[in-house]
């Protein structure tokens, strides 16, 4: 049995795979702000990412400084084999446990 | 047009070295957008404080858990106060069992004795093991920070 990625996690894997080769710190964060409409911080973004890179699920690249970024260079992140498998393994037994259910009352 | 002082300060703090530049980077490209749609607004410089204090927290977590000492003794505090309770536990179930059953008749233990004994300190153990492995699966998931 492989791993389950935890809730966090999961949206961040979403974020990345959504991105694609644009999937840097800043641009999870506001995708993940702008479809779940809640607030995250830069810090749970890295931390998580952090994580994922630690388990071997995300691997990560630094891009050329830019002047937009004041000089700095960007760091890309992209999942491996490993995390879309784990992707796959959790958004499967996600859609299995709603399967059947209805969310009428919800907002 | 740069962002606040005190915000650049506490990211540079916080940050563990490897990923300064690049969230120093995010923050300077968030910041530049906000300020873009508000150029005469003081809601760039409240929104850069608050995204700066909200990240303290993971990423003064983040930079822990990538110190080796810290996390040694960090296990060892953990391992102690963990052996400290099963020792704890173990000795009130011993006084439990020499009150409660009647095994030891004579001065020297009897076999019923030291072998329910031994049951209980290894009964103690497994569970402590089992509660710690459920502990750490738990805090080495991913939760959101």
């Amino acid at each position: 049995m492989g791993d389950y990625l935890a809730e966090f996690e999961h949206l961040v894997a979403l974020a990345l795979v959504r991105l694609g080769a644009e999937a840097y710190g800043m641009a999870v964060r506001r995708e993940i702000v702008e479809r779940t409409e809640r607030e995250v911080s830069i810090g749970s973004v890295y931390s998580t990412l952090d994580r994922l890179e630690r388990k071997g699920l995300v691997t990560s690249s630094t891009s050329a400084p830019t002047p937009v970024r004041g000089g700095r260079a960007k760091r890309c992140f992209r999942l491996t084999a490993e995390g879309e498998k784990a992707l796959a393994r959790s958004q499967r037994v996600l859609e299995q446990m709603a399967q059947g259910l209805s969310f009428e009352g919800a907002d | 047009m740069h962002p606040p002082r005190l915000a650049c300060w506490i990211l540079r703090i916080c940050v563990p070295a490897t990923e300064r530049e690049c969230v120093e980077g995010d923050f300077f490209e968030e910041f530049v957008l906000l300020h873009a749609q508000a150029p005469r607004s003081v809601a760039a410089t409240w929104w850069s404080l608050g995204y700066v204090v909200r990240s303290i927290v993971p990423f003064v977590q983040m930079r822990l858990r990538r110190i080796p000492a810290v996390r040694l003794v960090a296990t060892n505090v953990g391992a102690l106060l963990f052996g400290a309770a099963c020792f704890t536990a173990a000795r009130s179930l011993r006084i439990f069992v020499l009150v409660h059953v009647p095994l030891r008749a004579a001065d020297r233990p009897t076999l019923g004795y030291v072998a329910l004994e031994t049951l209980v300190v290894l009964a103690v153990a497994g569970l402590g093991g089992f509660i710690a492995h459920q502990l750490h699966a738990e805090f080495t998931s991913g939760r959101p920070s």
